[in-house]
């Protein structure tokens, strides 16, 4: 029987090649969620979203972060979801029923991706690109933000209750892991590159 | 043919395990996944990132064994999922693949039931959910193993970040057992396991269950859910099972067969999903700054150590042993009787 050999070929070959690539890339991921420097492409987008990625958040003010930014993402593709018929690549789909919106507008937020519909046939080009596809990095670097955030509370020895920014945390992991790397080739030490009209660091309590 | 930006969609589907697909068969069409060493690259895609969570974790905390231990038990409880899932694929227990030669229903050629197999059980390992196969025609056993994956709560290796977690909820919850028999305070890499700490993994742990196990009994008891099943029996019952197994532990694999694009069903899972999601996010980010106010404490003679082989063993039979306690009875009612019969 040839198959035997074959199921165990590309097991042994699976094994092979993470054995090469998971020590390279968790010590990538370590310095990413550890470091203090911003790339400049970073520093801009920071600017954009108006916050300090130097603060270092309270669990609390972390854990809203997470929230309120899924909070909006949700929103953003039941609109995608509803609306898509007016927008344009739309394809001749029409609107997504208001359950099946809401359905997709979470499956895709809580990194599940369970999906009711056949994507081809009633999803059009515009809503899979920028909706699905962005759904599918942040939900992605939501989820990897978190665990770093649990790593770094149980590392931490300052006693203050301090876990981390999940902006800087959430923006690293689309731009230095998941996306293609020439987006942060150019790497500069931009600690002072903070935003001048980033709202008040939640400092809240220790 | 529909065409599109395929292209978009596919790696990032991958690599950040989330599933969804630009074509409703997902990775068994061949406009996503057109080759036997495609299929392979996507599997060491959706695998790559929550192993590598895993090392980083162990750098993260400054002690590259613990994340090593971490990986192990990942790397163990998936090593037996594609083993029990490749055998009982390429064995082809049932009538039906009996009589056909091999259990190539709802599977494609050029993958065969060893690809097939090995994507099955990656992709219910991680949170992933992409199906290069249809998971409604894997043998009884091997659908069983399927969702058996999902149940441990995606930590085998589980999905990006979400794994880790998840995982180390369960490290504590072993590290407190431990305590517990031995007569002294847990503690985990030099945080004390006290009352607080253990009642936000207690809650973590019970989460998802609550969902799963409430959620089949909505399903099952709802005129609107029960008209979604294909199948009466043992295999409808894994049906809705298996749908709300992988909603709540944010898999989102199908197993087909339901007709879930129903207000019932949509609204019922993105319930689901939600609340998989957030409050365990909720519960783990609590416990970080509860962990982040503690100072490290050095380690003494009554410290567990969380790094050696042994822990990584107690790790794995508790992972097994909470998630085979909270669901053997569903599983034996549904791919365990099918198995039998």
């Amino acid at each position: 029987m040839s198959a035997t050999p074959a199921a165990l070929g590309q097991i042994a070959l699976l094994v092979l090649a993470l054995a090469v690539a998971v020590p390279l890339l968790g010590r990538y991921l370590a310095h990413l969620y550890t470091s203090p420097r911003h790339t400049r492409v970073e520093a801009g987008a920071y600017r954009l979203l108006r916050v300090d990625p130097d603060a270092d958040q309270h669990w609390r003010a972390y854990t809203l972060s997470v929230l309120g930014f899924s909070l909006v993402s949700i929103l953003v593709l039941f609109g995608f979801g509803r609306l898509q018929q007016h927008l344009p690549l739309s394809i001749g789909m029409s609107a997504l029923p208001s359950d099946g919106a809401w359905n997709t507008a979470v499956s895709f937020v809580t990194n599940t991706n369970w999906q009711w519909y056949s994507g081809e046939v009633t999803i059009g080009h515009l809503m899979q690109m920028s909706g699905l596809s962005v759904q599918n990095f942040l939900s992605a670097a939501v989820g990897m933000a978190v665990a770093a955030a649990f790593a770094r509370g149980l590392a931490s020895s300052r006693r203050d209750g301090r876990i981390g920014n999940f902006w800087s945390d959430l923006v690293r992991g689309v731009l230095r892991v998941l996306l293609p790397p020439r987006s942060w080739r150019r790497s500069s030490s931009s600690r002072s590159a903070r935003s001048r009209t980033s709202p008040a660091p939640p400092r809240s309590r220790p | 043919m529909t065409g599109g930006p395929v292209a978009s969609q596919e790696a990032i589907k991958q690599i950040g395990t989330n599933g969804g697909g630009f074509y409703n068969v997902n990775s068994a069409h061949p406009f996503e996944n057109p080759t036997p060493f495609t299929n392979l690259f996507q599997i060491f895609l959706l695998l790559v990132i929550p192993f590598a969570m895993a090392w980083a974790f162990g750098l993260i905390v400054k002690d590259r064994r613990q994340g090593v231990a971490i990986l192990a038990v990942m790397a163990l409880l998936l090593g037996i999922s594609v083993a029990l899932l490749t055998v009982s694929e390429m064995a082809g227990p049932g009538t039906a693949p009996a009589a056909a030669g091999a259990a190539m229903e709802g599977k494609e050629v050029r993958f065969g039931e060893a690809g097939s197999a090995l994507f099955a059980a990656a992709t219910t390992g991680t949170s992933t959910g992409a199906v290069n196969a249809m998971h409604d025609s894997l043998t009884a056993p091997g659908g069983g193993v399927a969702m058996f994956n999902m149940m441990l709560g995606e930590i085998a290796p589980g999905g990006t970040g979400s794994g880790l977690y998840g995982m180390l909820m369960l490290a504590i919850v072993t590290v407190f057992l431990c305590g517990l028999m031995v007569g002294r305070t847990p503690e985990y890499l030099g945080k004390k396991i006290g009352q607080r700490e253990i009642i936000l993994v207690a809650l973590y742990v019970l989460t998802t269950p609550i969902l799963v196990l409430g959620g089949a009994a909505i399903a099952l008891t709802a005129s609107d859910g029960l008209a979604g099943l294909q199948e009466s029996g043992p295999h409808g019952l894994s049906e809705a099972v298996y749908a709300v197994t992988s909603a709540a532990n944010n898999n989102g694999s199908a197993f087909g067969g339901l007709t879930s694009g129903t207000p019932f069903w949509n609204t019922l899972l993105g319930v689901l999903m939600l609340a998989g999601r957030f409050l365990p996010m909720l519960f783990v980010l609590a416990l970080a700054g509860l962990f982040a106010r503690q100072r490290q404490l050095p380690p003494s003679a009554g410290t567990l150590p969380t790094h050696r082989p042994l822990f990584v063993a107690l790790l794995s039979g508790v992972a097994l042993v909470v998630v085979g306690l909270t669901y053997v009875p569903v599983l034996a009612l549904g791919p365990i009787v099918e198995s039998l019969s």
